[in-house]
């Protein structure tokens, strides 16, 4: 396998979620972000279901708000050569790398710059495996821009 | 209405697992690599609007902050008092030729009225809140790599640094030593100052006592750090981890 996701964090869609909510609430993010049921009132808020995420993350991807999709790191082991690494470093200052051996890069990144890389004609096949990942890190943003299942 | 400040770490990379992950394809990594693999998200609410402003200045980090557009102030009204000006203290102003001596409160009471009173004659919220002080609450959901987080510590945990956005970055720092002891460790800048130094150890210590409580937090639910009167805050940080 030349890309292998190994990192990134739990309910990381949620998370851009209650960022981007909290940007238009009183209510602070994590209080969005745990406002999971009927039992705990939140004025004006909707609860924060899987209906609720999926229509703010899709509004984003609508608005090209994509700065929300910024709160979270995705991780992978990949195999990859100098020329893809320095194209990936060129395209976003959020790229981290890490050369394990000849062969062998950990890579980080967060989900604006996948979003970004997934909508941009320039891919490289690197890239474009990277991308495949987003159905597991982020399945809703993966639906969103219609990504096929991840092969990793 | 004042507020408590609060630092809530509610979403961070899983250290144990990304090693695990890594172990598995035969590859080990040292605690200065992995520093530059991760994120740490932190809720901060009820923190001033002159501390936010100079948190935003660090980078590369991601900030999401409530829009003071969009929140009205009816629905948002806070202010942090600073600690230095005290509750009693009175400066002579005139206004339209009367002269009155005003305390803080006074001030922060009527910069609301007056905002409030623009929006109720139909000015825009995004143009009352140009009356909004400095004091005036906010809150901001930042992301940081735990290499930025360091050199964010260095700066803002050093006795130089401003008491708001000091205690903040001590709060924080201590919510990522508990949550993230794989990658942070005693603080760089302890080398060069015995305030860092001392505190560090403080830190160590409360962590120390934390952690039966912290890997006993259900999943899912927030550990509140105790950090006061230890650490000698100079304003009340309510500080917060969520375990996974």
């Amino acid at each position: 396998m030349r890309v292998r996701l190994v990192g990134y964090e739990p309910d990381l869609e949620r998370v851009c979620a209650a960022a981007m909510r909290s940007c238009y609430s009183p209510h602070p993010g994590y209080e969005l972000f745990t406002h999971t049921s009927q039992d705990k009132v939140l004025d004006g808020e909707k609860i924060f279901d899987a209906e609720r995420i999926g229509g703010l993350l899709k509004r984003a991807l609508e608005l090209g708000h994509y700065d929300i999709l910024e709160h979270n790191s995705i991780t992978w082991l990949a195999e990859a050569d100098e020329k893809e690494i320095l194209f990936l470093m060129e395209s976003s200052k959020f790229f981290e790398t890490s050369q394990i051996d000849e062969k062998r890069w950990l890579i980080t990144t967060n989900l604006r710059v996948l979003v970004e890389l997934a909508r941009s004609t320039n891919q490289l096949p690197l890239t474009k495996e990277m991308v495949a990942t987003l159905n597991v890190a982020a399945p809703i943003i993966a639906s969103s821009l219609a990504i096929k299942t991840a092969t990793s | 209405m004042k507020m408590a400040s609060k630092a809530i770490l509610f979403s961070y990379t899983n250290y144990p697992q990304l090693t695990a992950n890594l172990q598995e394809a035969g590859v080990k990594m040292g605690k200065d690599g992995m520093l530059r693999h991760g994120s740490f998200t932190f809720d901060l609410q009820g923190i001033s609007r002159a501390a936010s402003h100079q948190i935003v200045r660090h980078r590369i980090a991601s900030f999401s902050q409530q829009s003071q557009r969009y929140v009205r102030v009816t629905r948002s009204y806070g202010y942090l008092k600073p600690p230095g000006i005290p509750e009693d203290l009175k400066v002579p102003v005139e206004i339209q030729g009367h002269k009155v001596e005003l305390n803080l409160t006074d001030v922060m009471d009527l910069t609301r009225q007056a905002e409030e009173g623009l929006a109720a004659k139909g000015i825009k919220a995004e143009d009352a809140r140009y009356l909004r002080p400095n004091a005036a609450t906010t809150n901001i959901v930042m992301s940081m790599s735990p290499r930025q987080l360091i050199h964010f510590f260095n700066l803002r945990c050093a006795p130089d640094a401003q008491w708001e956005i000091r205690d903040l970055a001590w709060s924080m720092y201590a919510g990522v030593r508990l949550a993230a002891p794989q990658v942070f460790g005693p603080l760089p800048a302890a080398s060069e100052s015995d305030f860092i130094k001392k505190r560090v150890a403080i830190v160590d210590d409360l962590v120390r006592k934390g952690e039966d409580g912290f890997s006993g937090t259900p999943p899912g639910e927030l550990f509140r750090l105790e950090l006061q009167p230890t650490l000698e805050l100079v304003h009340p940080v309510e500080t917060f981890v969520r375990h996974y």
